[in-house]
C-alpha cells in the first residue's frame, strides 16, 4: 500500500508542476463565461442549454486528462529508463500498475471535482436553485465511476499502444459508447461506460436515480477496473524492460 | 562464506517468430564474494547490460539461476538489500533532487524520520547538497550521474550494482566517482560495474570478469590475470583475451 501512494504521489507532483491542467481548467473558465453570456431561447431554456453546456465540459474535460495521463504514465516511463530505479527497488510489477492507476485516477478526480464545483457554483449563481442537490452528487459520483474505467481501460492499452494511439482508441471509446453504446450490435456483451452518464436527468431535472442503482453501477465500474488492472498487471510482469 | 552473488548456467534470448532467437546470455556462470570491487568487462553486445538486467529481475531468464545472498533475486526482501545506478541516470525532471530521494528511500522501506539526516548527507557525498532544491530538468549530465548514484547509495545497500558509473563523465567527475567507490568499499560493501573505462576498472577493482558474445571468457582477482599472461595491464590483457577469442 506504502509503495502505491509514494508511486501515485509522484504522478501528482507531475500533475501540479506540468501547465496542462492549468491550461484545461482556464479554457474551461472561458467558455462557461462566455456561455453565461449568450442569451438562448428565454430564461428556461438557457438554463438547460447552460447546464448542458457546463456539465459537458467538466465531463469531457476531466476524460480528457485522465486519459491522456494514463496514457502516457507507463510508455513514458520505459522510453525515458526511469523505471528502472523504481523496479530495482522493493517495488513489484503489480503495485507499479495501481500506483500509476491511483495517481492518474486522483488528479482526474480532484480535476473533476474543480470543474464540477466551477460549473455549480456558476450555474447557482445565477439564481437556479431548481435541480435537487441530490442529482447533482448523483451526476458526480457516477462520473468517478467513469474516470475509474477510463483510467484502468487506458493503462492496460498503453502496454499495446502507443502514447497518441491509446489516447485516440480510450477517447474513441469514450464518445463512440456515449453516443451509440445501447445500438451497437451484441452490445449486451460490452462494456457500458454511458451508464455513468446521467447528464440529461440533470438537465432536464429529472427525478433522481434509485440508491440501490448506484450501488449496482459503482460495483459494475470496481469490476470493469478491476479486470482491466489485473489484466495490465499479468501482462506487465511478464514483459521484459 | 556465501558468496553475495551466484549466477549458474544462466542463459536469456531475446526475440521469438520471424524476428529470430538472439542469444543475449550463453551459459553464464559467476560469483562475487564479499566486500569486493567486480569489474564487469567487455565490448559493446557483450551482454554486460543484460547480465545486470537479469540480475535486478526486470527481464526473463530462459534456463539457470540467480541467488543474491543466498536467496532470490526477486525476493522483496532481497532487493531491498541491493542498490542500482543505471547506465543512462533519467530521473523525473519535475522534481528536486531532495523529493527523488525521499521517493527512493521511501520505496526502500526506509521512514521519514531516518530519510530527513540520510538525504542530507548522501547529497553532500555526491556534492549536490547545494542543489538539492532544484529541479532536475535544469540539471546536467553529470549532476544527474551523481544524483543517480546518491539513489543507489541512499538506504545503504550492502550490495551495489552500477552500470557504467564512468560513462560519459569529465576527469574531476571519474575521480570523485573513484573516491565514492572506495569508501564504499571501505564500509564492507559488495560492488559490481560494468564498465568500458579499463583504466578505471584497474584502478578500482579487485575482481574483474571479460565477457563477449553473450558468454564469460575468463574471470578472477585481477593481479591473478595480470600474472597469467604477464600483462603490464589491464588494457593489454583485455585485447588479449577479446583477440584470442576473435
Amino acid at each position: 500500500m506504502r509503495n502505491i501512494a509514494i508511486l501515485g504521489k509522484g504522478v501528482l507532483r507531475e500533475f501540479l508542476r506540468r501547465k496542462d491542467f492549468y491550461l484545461i481548467f482556464a479554457l474551461q473558465i472561458v467558455m462557461i463565461l462566455y456561455v453565461a453570456t449568450i442569451s438562448f431561447g428565454g430564461e428556461r431554456g438557457f438554463g438547460r442549454y447552460f447546464k448542458e453546456i457546463g456539465i459537458s465540459l467538466a465531463y469531457i474535460f476531466s476524460v480528457i486528462i485522465a486519459v491522456i495521463f494514463a496514457s502516457r504514465q507507463i510508455p513514458q516511463e520505459i522510453e525515458s529508463k526511469t523505471i528502472y530505479p523504481i523496479l530495482a527497488h522493493p517495488v513489484s510489477r503489480t503495485e507499479f500498475i495501481l500506483g500509476k492507476f491511483a495517481g492518474v485516477f486522483l488528479i482526474a478526480a480532484m480535476s473533476f471535482t474543480l470543474f464540477y464545483a466551477t460549473f455549480i457554483a456558476s450555474f447557482l449563481l445565477r439564481g437556479d436553485l431548481s435541480t435537487p442537490p441530490l442529482l447533482f452528487l448523483e451526476g458526480y459520483v457516477l462520473h468517478l465511476f467513469l474516470l475509474s474505467f477510463f483510467t484502468s481501460l487506458t493503462i492496460l492499452l498503453s502496454l499495446f499502444l502507443s502514447t497518441a494511439a491509446n489516447s485516440g482508441v480510450s477517447l474513441i471509446v469514450y464518445f463512440g459508447t456515449n453516443w451509440f453504446g445501447a445500438s451497437i450490435p451484441g452490445s449486451l456483451y460490452l462494456p457500458h461506460p454511458e451508464l455513468f452518464d446521467i447528464k440529461e436527468k440533470i438537465i432536464h431535472t429529472w427525478d433522481i436515480v434509485p440508491a440501490w442503482v448506484v450501488l449496482f453501477l459503482g460495483i459494475y465500474a470496481a469490476l470493469y477496473t478491476a479486470f482491466f488492472l489485473v489484466s495490465a498487471s499479468a501482462v506487465f510482469k511478464r514483459r521484459n524492460l | 562464506m556465501k558468496p553475495v552473488l551466484s549466477i549458474s548456467d544462466l542463459t536469456v534470448s531475446y526475440g521469438h517468430g520471424v524476428q529470430g532467437k538472439r542469444t543475449a546470455l550463453d551459459g553464464v556462470d559467476l560469483e562475487i564474494q564479499s566486500g569486493e570491487i567486480f569489474g564487469l568487462l567487455g565490448p559493446n553486445g557483450a551482454g554486460k547490460t543484460t547480465l545486470i538486467k537479469s540480475i535486478l529481475g526486470l527481464i526473463e531468464i530462459e534456463k539457470g539461476s540467480i541467488s543474491i545472498f543466498g536467496g532470490s533475486a526477486r525476493a522483496r526482501k532481497t532487493r531491498s538489500r541491493l542498490g542500482y545506478m543505471p547506465e543512462v541516470a533519467n530521473y523525473y525532471w519535475f522534481m528536486t533532487p531532495r523529493e527523488t530521494l525521499e521517493m527512493f528511500g521511501m520505496l526502500s522501506g526506509m521512514s521519514r524520520a531516518s530519510l530527513n539526516n540520510t538525504i542530507e548527507s548522501t547529497l553532500e557525498l555526491v556534492g549536490l547538497s547545494h542543489e538539492k532544491d532544484r529541479l532536475i530538468r535544469t540539471f546536467s549530465k553529470g549532476m544527474q550521474d551523481r544524483l543517480s548514484i546518491a539513489q543507489a547509495l541512499l538506504h545503504d545497500p550492502e550490495f551495489l550494482i552500477l552500470d557504467e558509473p564512468f560513462s560519459g563523465l569529465d576527469p574531476l567527475g571519474r575521480i570523485h566517482t573513484r573516491n565514492i567507490l572506495k569508501k564504499i568499499k571501505g564500509r564492507g560493501k559488495t560492488v559490481l560495474l560494468s564498465s568500458h573505462e579499463l583504466s578505471e576498472a584497474e584502478l578500482i577493482c579487485d575482481t574483474v570478469c571479460v565477457m563477449k558474445s553473450a558468454k564469460v571468457l575468463r574471470y578472477g582477482p585481477l593481479k591473478t590475470l595480470l600474472e597469467e599472461k604477464a600483462d603490464h595491464s589491464l588494457e593489454t590483457y583485455f585485447i588479449r583475451m577479446i583477440g584470442d577469442d576473435a
